[in-house]
């Protein structure tokens, strides 16, 4: 099995809270994004290149956005056209649409590192992101 | 007070096969490293984690 890696940043949070208050100008979690960077987010990371500066990036609108009782599950497709050639390591979740999304942009809600997954025409990545809620 | 919080993050990576691709042709390029063939849907799982989110410690959470 792939190790795996996951986090909620700090901003993440933070932006889930002003969107609890209702405050202006918030936004919702749009976009994913993958990249072939192998460092580790952390919580402190607000855009991808927290880390550094990112070189094979490609982001996309969620789609199938999923609300359970306590969960909310977000999904996006890496196309056979994307990627091509590249070792994915990175996936990540976005405030924002995809459109306002770039690897400097403040937008990281959260995401998953340490994966390896060499990416060609051959085949699609679908990537579902949970998120689990619950009551104290 | 009762407030909402994150608790668990689950994520699952699916391949699906291209335009001119089967399921076999996904097994035998990821061979070995396939978690699980969906022959329903005609798709391979190549990664899973769900990591809970424990509270307290550091602002945010960070399981690895």
């Amino acid at each position: 099995m792939v190790a795996t890696a996951s986090i909620i940043v700090n901003q993440g949070l933070e932006n889930s809270g002003k969107l609890i208050a209702g405050i202006a100008g918030t936004t919702f979690v749009q976009a994913m994004s993958w990249d072939d960077n192998s460092s580790a987010f952390a919580a402190a990371h607000t855009a991808l290149n927290s880390i550094g500066a990112i070189t094979n990036f490609v982001t996309n609108v969620t789609s199938n956005t999923t609300v359970g009782s306590q969960t909310i599950q977000w999904e996006a497709t890496l196309t056979t056209a994307q990627l091509n050639g590249v070792t994915v390591r990175r996936m990540a979740l976005h405030h924002g649409t995809s459109a306002a999304v770039t690897t400097a942009s403040a937008t990281l809600y959260g995401g998953v590192d340490a994966q390896s997954i060499a990416k060609t025409s051959d085949f699609s990545l679908v990537t579902r992101l949970q998120v689990q809620y619950r009551s104290t | 007070m009762r407030a909402d919080i994150p608790s668990k993050m689950t994520m699952e990576v699916w391949a699906y096969p291209g335009e001119h691709q089967t399921l076999e042709d996904l097994q035998r390029i990821f061979e070995g490293r396939i978690l699980r063939v969906d022959h329903e849907q005609v798709r391979v799982l190549l990664s899973f984690t769900e990591e809970i989110v424990e509270r307290g410690g550091r602002n945010g959470f960070d399981h690895r």
